[in-house]
């Protein structure tokens, strides 16, 4: 039995080698030094870029980055992964971005999805790379800053009309973003409070959720069992979300208790949850079809044609889909490619339609076109 | 002669015994030559088994008909425990083949052997610790007990304390856990567990040791039963006196081969013994056996005391071994005496009393090594000796405080004091690197003896010390006490066998309940069954 | 060379082989690795050889292997220590923070190190003291370190957090991580084979109360292969931190399932005993590495590489175990 098995799998694994795919002609290979390893929007992501990349004539291959942003972490990944043709590389994840850089002097990096706190601050532990030719600067998830999401996230409640509300965040030390957001967002409501008729009451102080669940308890303190929503700056989908289920069979709170929050997935079970007058009636999430930035940045830095008007590595938002209503969560579904299945030829834009952003394409592509135009995605790009 | 003419003495006074001696011979002179047509059960055909360049059994023919007890005897890796366990499934032979009922029988596991109707009781432990009586006795056949998925616990115990009964087992308990029970009683539990009603080969191995004598009875009595129900027993033991008592026939094996068959008119032969005992050894083992001096004296110093000790049941017990001077303790294994032994070592936390050597407390082990005691527990696989582990690892361990130089062991030193042992008790081995779980029990034994002699302690503290060992090596560790008591060692020999307390001890205590009932000097004229009246 | 002789050549070889299987079947691995991925690089082009991939593969290899090298001490007895990683975390992170303060590391080191063979003593001793399994001890550790850990990362105020003005250069130069890693592996090696502290490990390790019957110290013996562990884990530590100069709340996270993946790929048996040996650490280590780099760069997606990995996780594990007898039905 044990020696059939041993066999079974040494066939698996021959097997396996054999049908890896053998690697084409290519002008280099790109590695995205990915935070995610599933969900639909990893899936899109990497289809989208694979989809470019084959048209500008590079490999592409994920790393899975370190799930804690360890820097050390991060580094081995990449050495692991590391060949003679990568060229280039796209992060994710900011932990050990210049250790990355100083193992691999002649890589082209770009930042994407990650807010590079840790770079662009100035006593952050990788900031020695802003001066460094072969890094190209960040495009954020969303707003860059705390105080434009919780702008956003503000104007949000006070459309919706809510008078009791309250806030979820990350710890400071990981998510100093959110710290920011959770002010602004305080600040934003005093000030409409100070003119408004019926103020709005923020019950409490910003839960810090440190990586878990909300309390079940939660609701059983003060005041709580009344709030009409929670902003979660943190993953309300995955933190937030399910407890307030729980919370409702219980009856420890209103049985219209609703969730303003980021993050998307195209999960059946959460989408039957999603709208006005549903349980999750906002999401905020990057725009996706900003990920031809990253991708534009890393051709023309590779193919040596840098944009002329390029002022040097900048961090920046994407655009944002603020998916807040029946309809957009309609159109998200049906029309985008992260439905119910993955389909990449629903994005906002075909390789036909980007193609003249890169200067590998075109050589008279400039910078200032090519980041209004990853920053001008929204929602109603599907509603067409 | 008169010493052989002890050992013939008869271990068990019992007189349930002698009937079924008589029994058995009725019944083998009224059958007479009918026997030798009863239908053959099992049969093993030029069967070979080799462990590594080890040759354990060499071109075996072997023939178990319907009715017999037969009993197969030789020495320690001769082999007699190979062909069963091959039988029953629990390895392959190397070459040959079998028959079992007329039909090619290649058993994979003991499992299948047992469902097909041969089963083996094994010298190990082999219960399943943590649950019950009863679930052990069902083990892997709870579904006869459950309906829609879930057993009935009360259905099981029942019918468990049913089965009980059946083999005349009154004082187990099935719904108790079978942690809570002897060794010997649990040894019983597994007797249940392996013979049904569908049992046609029943192979007893070295068992016997391992019980009490009730469960002896118990025993003797279900395979004679079952021998009259025309099944087929194989007795494995050491135990001569056992062997000619209870078999119809007798097989010796010695070096992987057969050297002869007895029928029961020829073990019923005045010198059987002897004859059996040449066959066995493949040399006159002569007629010394035990020490043959009456001589008591031994040397004014105390070597160890046991000062008014209390533990447990035990209570205020005194001993005074002097130098070399064997102290023999005797009874049944339940009576206190083996808890004698780890007292005198400082295994125990006493309630009251002392241990004391060279006017030192004895608390721990390690101050009575420190203190040239050593000690042999009764559990040898389990306490003695690492089995996972190199014969000279082993010898070493107790000596390693006194090799070490600079906090390093030379590998020289150590492999020269193991080797120095390994000829000394004439371990039969590769070398020292051989791991001590493939060496047969009388040769593990020699090995925790060594583990001793290498540290030179001078008091030695043996619990059952030929446990499980055949006569030829039994003769020589004999002597090898009888050496040690001349090189002025102190010896405290713990044993559940008379015969060898009084072959070899100087002075004699026998417990019962946890209490001294008799003590005695070495003499001539000193039988057993003087002293079985202290023991029950 | 008569035919006698020679039979008898073969009957040994035989011999030797099923005496050492495990052993085998462990080098073995390691060298199927190496042929294999000599060969699969070359037909990519690539060579596992080079000296970049080397020093990627003496990069990785480096603090698994000196981690492992220590716990090989635990695991002989039987023992196995989940809190390996944290604590790994743990020091990196005191290594940076008192290196910033004091302008050096050897105050840190020597924090550590006090820090190090406290949790051992601990560990080891508990499970004997109180009856349980020493890994559940090592689980309570994990814990309290992780939540150490957080705090220290809560009040500084960042996720990472990196160390500056002190010339990490040496911890980044593959040649003196082999000479440390020799170095260790000689002194560990010292004291487990050629010491009693190595020899009763063991034996506690193959049977207790054999051992205790022949005089040894349960407790004391059991505590010490910690402390060994202890030094090994600081060690461990700095090259860690060494490499990158930086640590982060996260660092050292799972690293005690890559020693114990490495020990059972080398070989180690996991009840310890006197089959436990130090090379199952190297080998381990270094065949878990080279599975890392290797099967990336003959095109293996990443995503895959956690399968062949399982596999042939589950390969060595079947050749290596040996099958115990259970209790018998009715």
């Amino acid at each position: 039995m044990k020696k059939l098995i041993a066999l079974l799998l040494t066939l698996a694994l021959l097997l396996g080698l054999a049908a890896a795919p053998a690697a084409a002609e290519s002008k280099g290979k790109i590695l995205w030094l990915s935070n995610l390893n599933s969900g639909i929007q990893y899936e899109f992501y990497t289809a989208y870029w694979k989809m470019i990349c084959e048209n500008l004539g590079y490999t592409f291959e994920v790393v899975y980055g370190d799930m804690s942003n360890d820097p050390a972490g991060n580094l081995k990944q990449v050495k692991n992964a590391y060949t003679s043709d990568v060229k280039g590389i796209i992060i994710s994840m900011d932990g050990g971005v210049v250790n990355i850089m100083d193992e691999y002097p002649d890589l082209w990096v770009v930042g994407f999805f990650s807010d590079m706190d840790s770079v662009f601050n100035e006593n952050g532990t990788s900031h020695d790379v802003m001066g460094r030719e072969k890094f190209l600067g960040n495009m954020g998830d969303g707003y860059i800053s705390g105080e434009d999401l919780g702008k956003a996230y503000a104007a949000e409640v006070i459309a919706r009309g809510y008078k009791k509300v309250s806030t979820c965040i990350f710890p400071a030390f990981a998510y100093p973003k959110h710290t920011v957001a959770d002010a602004s967002f305080r600040a934003a409501i005093a000030e409409y409070n100070a003119t408004a008729a019926e103020p709005i009451e923020i019950v409490g102080d910003a839960e810090v959720l440190a990586f878990q669940p909300l309390s079940d308890s939660y609701f059983l303190e003060d005041g709580r069992d009344q709030i009409e929503c929670i902003v979660g700056f943190c993953a309300g989908t995955t933190f937030i979300y399910p407890k307030i289920i729980e919370a409702k069979g219980m009856g420890f709170c209103r049985d219209d208790l609703q969730l303003i929050t980021g993050g998307f997935d195209n999960d059946a079970d959460l989408l039957a949850n999603c709208g006005d007058d549903k349980i999750i009636v906002s999401l905020t999430i990057q725009g996706i079809e900003s990920t031809i930035w990253p991708i534009a940045m890393l051709d023309a830095a590779i193919s040596g044609n840098m944009y002329k008007d390029y002022p040097g590595p900048e961090r920046m938002d994407s655009s944002v889909f603020q998916i807040n209503s029946t309809a957009r969560f309609d159109a998200m579904i049906n029309n985008s490619p992260m439905g119910v299945t993955l389909d990449v030829s629903k994005a906002q834009v075909s390789w036909d339609q980007m193609k003249d952003y890169f200067t590998s394409v075109n050589p008279d592509a400039t910078y200032a076109d090519l980041t209004a135009f990853c920053q001008s995605f929204v929602v109603e790009g599907y509603m067409k | 002669m008169c010493h052989l003419g002890k050992n013939d003495d008869i271990l068990y006074m019992d007189q349930g015994k002698k009937r079924y001696i008589h029994s058995t011979t009725d019944e083998s002179l009224k059958s007479g030559t009918v026997q030798m047509e009863k239908e053959i059960l099992f049969e093993a055909k030029h069967m070979r088994k080799e462990f590594g360049p080890t040759v354990a059994l060499k071109d075996v023919d072997f023939t178990l008909r319907r009715g017999e007890i037969r009993g197969l005897v030789g020495e320690n890796g001769s082999g007699k425990s190979t062909i069963m366990s091959i039988a029953s499934g629990m390895q392959p032979a190397t070459k040959g083949e079998m028959l079992y009922k007329g039909q090619p029988w290649k058993p994979g596991t003991m499992v299948e052997a047992q469902d097909a109707g041969i089963s083996m009781i094994l010298q190990e432990a082999n219960t399943i610790p943590g649950v019950t009586v009863a679930q052990n006795i069902f083990s892997g056949h709870e579904a006869e007990f459950s309906r829609f998925g879930l057993i009935s616990m009360p259905k099981m115990k029942k019918e468990a304390q049913k089965v009980l009964e059946h083999f005349g087992i009154t004082h187990i308990k099935a719904g108790e856990m079978i942690d809570k029970y002897t060794f010997e009683d649990r040894k019983l539990v597994e007797l249940v567990r392996c013979v049904t009603d569908q049992t046609e080969i029943l192979v007893v191995d070295e068992t016997t040791t391992a019980l009490s004598l009730e469960g002896r009875e118990i025993l003797y009595k279900l395979i004679h039963k079952m021998a009259d129900s025309g099944k087929g027993i194989v007795f494995v033991s050491h135990d001569m006196d056992e062997i000619l008592e209870q078999c119809t026939d007798l097989t010796v094996l010695r070096d992987g081969e057969i050297i002869g068959h007895l029928t029961r008119e020829e073990m019923d032969a005045p010198d059987a013994v002897k004859t059996i005992r040449y066959m066995m050894v493949g040399r006159e083992i002569g007629d010394k056996y035990y020490r043959e001096d009456y001589d008591t004296s031994h040397r004014d110093e105390v070597a160890l005391e046991l000062e008014d000790v209390s533990l447990g049941r035990i209570r205020h017990f005194n001993l005074k071994l002097h130098k070399g001077e064997i102290i023999g303790m005797g009874g049944l294994s339940g009576c206190g005496m083996h808890d004698i032994g780890r007292i005198a070592y400082g295994l125990e936390k006493l309630s009251g009393g002392r241990v004391v050597r060279n006017g030192q407390e004895i608390k721990t082990p390690l101050q009575a090594i420190n203190n040239g005691i050593g000690y042999i527990s009764k559990n040898r696989d389990t306490e003695a000796l690492i089995l996972n582990g190199p014969i000279q690892d082993n010898i070493v361990l107790p000596s390693i405080p006194a090799l070490i130089k600079n906090t390093f062991i030379s590998p020289r030193a150590e492999k020269k004091l193991s080797d120095r042992e390994i000829d000394n008790y004439r371990i039969k081995c590769h070398g020292g690197k051989q791991y001590v779980n493939t060496l047969s029990g009388g040769n593990k034994q020699k090995v925790s003896f060594g583990k001793w002699t290498a540290k030179g302690s001078e008091v030695i503290i043996m619990d059952c010390p030929t446990r499980g060992v055949d006569i030829g090596v039994k003769q020589a560790m004999y002597s090898l006490i009888e050496e040690m008591k001349k090189q002025g060692r102190a010896i405290l020999m713990i044993s559940e066998e008379l015969s060898e307390l009084i072959g070899m001890a100087d002075r004699l205590i026998i417990m019962k309940d946890f209490e001294v009932t008799h003590e005695v000097e070495r003499s001539p004229g000193l039988k057993q069954t003087d002293l079985i009246e202290y023991m029950i | 060379m008569t035919a006698i002789a020679q039979e008898r050549e073969k009957q040994s070889l035989l011999q030797w082989i099923k005496k050492h299987g495990s052993a085998i079947a462990s080098l073995g691995g390691l060298v199927f690795c190496i042929i294999f991925f000599t060969i699969g690089t070359g037909m990519k082009g690539e060579s596992i050889w080079s000296g970049d991939k080397l020093s990627t593969l003496i990069g990785d290899v480096i603090v698994t292997a000196l981690m492992a090298v220590g716990a090989v001490f635990i695991y002989s007895l039987g023992n196995m220590d989940v809190s390996i990683g944290k604590q790994v975390g743990l020091y990196s992170t005191l290594l940076v923070l008192i290196g910033n303060a004091t302008g050096s590391l050897l105050l840190g080191i020597l924090a550590c190190i006090v820090i190090a063979v406290i949790i051992g003593i601990i560990n080891g001793a508990a499970g004997e003291l109180l009856h349980m399994y020493s890994v559940i001890s090592s689980v309570v550790f994990m814990m309290v370190i992780s939540g150490i850990t957080t705090i220290i990362y809560s009040s500084v105020g960042s996720k990472n957090i990196s160390l500056t003005g002190i010339d990490l250069s040496f911890f980044r130069s593959p040649v003196n991580m082999v000479i440390v890693l020799v170095i260790e592996y000689l002194v560990i090696g010292y004291f487990f084979y050629f010491t009693k502290f190595g020899k009763y490990a063991r034996s506690i390790g193959a049977n207790q109360t054999a051992a205790a019957q022949s005089g040894v110290n349960i407790i004391k013996y059991r505590v010490i292969p910690y402390i060994f562990l202890a030094f090994c884990l600081v060690t461990a530590s700095l090259f860690q931190m060494g490499y990158t100069g930086a640590a982060s709340d996260a660092t050292g996270t799972g690293f005690e399932m890559n020693v114990m993946v490495s020990l059972i790929l080398g070989g180690m048996p996991l009840k310890g005993g006197m089959k436990s040996r130090l090379s199952c650490a190297v080998i381990g280590a270094l065949t878990f590495s080279l599975l890392a780099v290797g099967l990336p760069i003959i095109g293996v997606p990443t995503r895959m590489t956690f399968m062949i990995k399982a596999i042939i996780f589950l390969l060595v594990v079947l050749i290596t175990c040996r099958q115990k007898n259970g209790p018998l039905p009715r």
